[in-house]
């Protein structure tokens, strides 16, 4: 069954940081730096958010010689509507009502 | 000291990578090659620690706190009271329990359930510590033999694993 909650406080810091610069591709380093959050966090939203169809992932031919190719990521048509409500929602929640999830 | 860091968060991201890879190959590849292109700035052993709590996180959930708990309890109620029909069904509902919970991991539940009874006999004869309605010294052939509980322990949560297939 479906559940409808809402998203954690890792997650608006990360689709905030996604809906910053919707068109760019950034990798998870980078992401993860500008959310604050680390890569056990980062991972699984970035899994979860890909799985719900709100991210979209690239591979990316790497920039120096001799590095693998990496993985990017950026915010898909749906995950740019989820994000802008989310955003909306988080602007428009009360000081001191942050979830702790 | 660096190279030393660099070698074990290898190892880490390694095992990440290898845990997440049945389920999740693509991002498994993404850990793998987003830790081989990190900045210099950045710590790698910390992002690999990471990279393998997330993969925790992704492939096993809850399962390993409740499978633990579980068997505390088990533990702790063998110790309370003497082998019995209530034993057998908290061992069956228990073991029923993981293996809807994680299917793929039936095996680990029912014998990781399935042995405690014996483990506990075996703590109590090899330790000399005896709980209170325990009146004799038992032999280890009689604690071994508890080790049958391992067949309905594995039948409960091989049960309990095609219920948690049809849920997936």
């Amino acid at each position: 069954m479906a559940r409808n909650r809402a998203p954690s406080r890792q997650t608006v810091d990360l689709l905030a940081v996604l809906l910053a610069r919707p068109e760019a591709w950034r990798h998870g380093y980078d992401l993860a730096k500008a959310a604050g959050l680390s890569s056990g966090t980062l991972y699984p939203l970035l899994i979860r958010l890909h799985a719900r169809g709100l991210l979209e992932a690239r591979w990316e031919e790497p920039v120096q010689p001799g590095r693998p190719p990496r993985h990017a990521y950026r915010l898909s048509g749906a995950g740019l509507a989820f994000a802008r409500s989310v955003e909306e929602a988080d602007a428009a929640r009360p000081l001191g009502s942050e979830s702790i999830a | 000291m660096k190279a030393l860091r660099h070698r074990l968060s290898d190892v880490v991201i390694r095992a990440a990578a290898g845990r997440l890879r049945r389920r999740h190959p693509e991002w498994a590849e993404a850990m793998l090659n987003e830790h081989a292109s990190l900045p210099g700035q950045a710590n790698p052993l910390r992002w690999a620690l990471g990279s393998l709590q997330a993969s925790f996180a992704l492939e096993d959930g809850i399962y390993p706190p409740i499978l633990a708990l579980g068997v505390v309890a088990m533990a702790l109620y063998q110790w309370s009271a003497d082998e019995s029909l209530i034993t057998l069904s908290i061992l069956s509902g228990l073991s029923l329990l993981l293996g809807i919970l994680r299917p793929s991991r039936f095996l680990v539940s029912g014998v990781a359930v399935g042995v405690v009874v014996a483990a506990v006999n075996g703590f109590e004869t090899a330790s000399g510590i005896r709980p209170g309605y325990e009146t004799h010294h038992h032999s280890w052939a009689h604690d071994l033999r508890w080790l049958v509980l391992v067949a309905p322990a594995l039948l409960s949560s091989a049960l309990g694993r095609q219920v948690g297939l049809r849920l997936e």
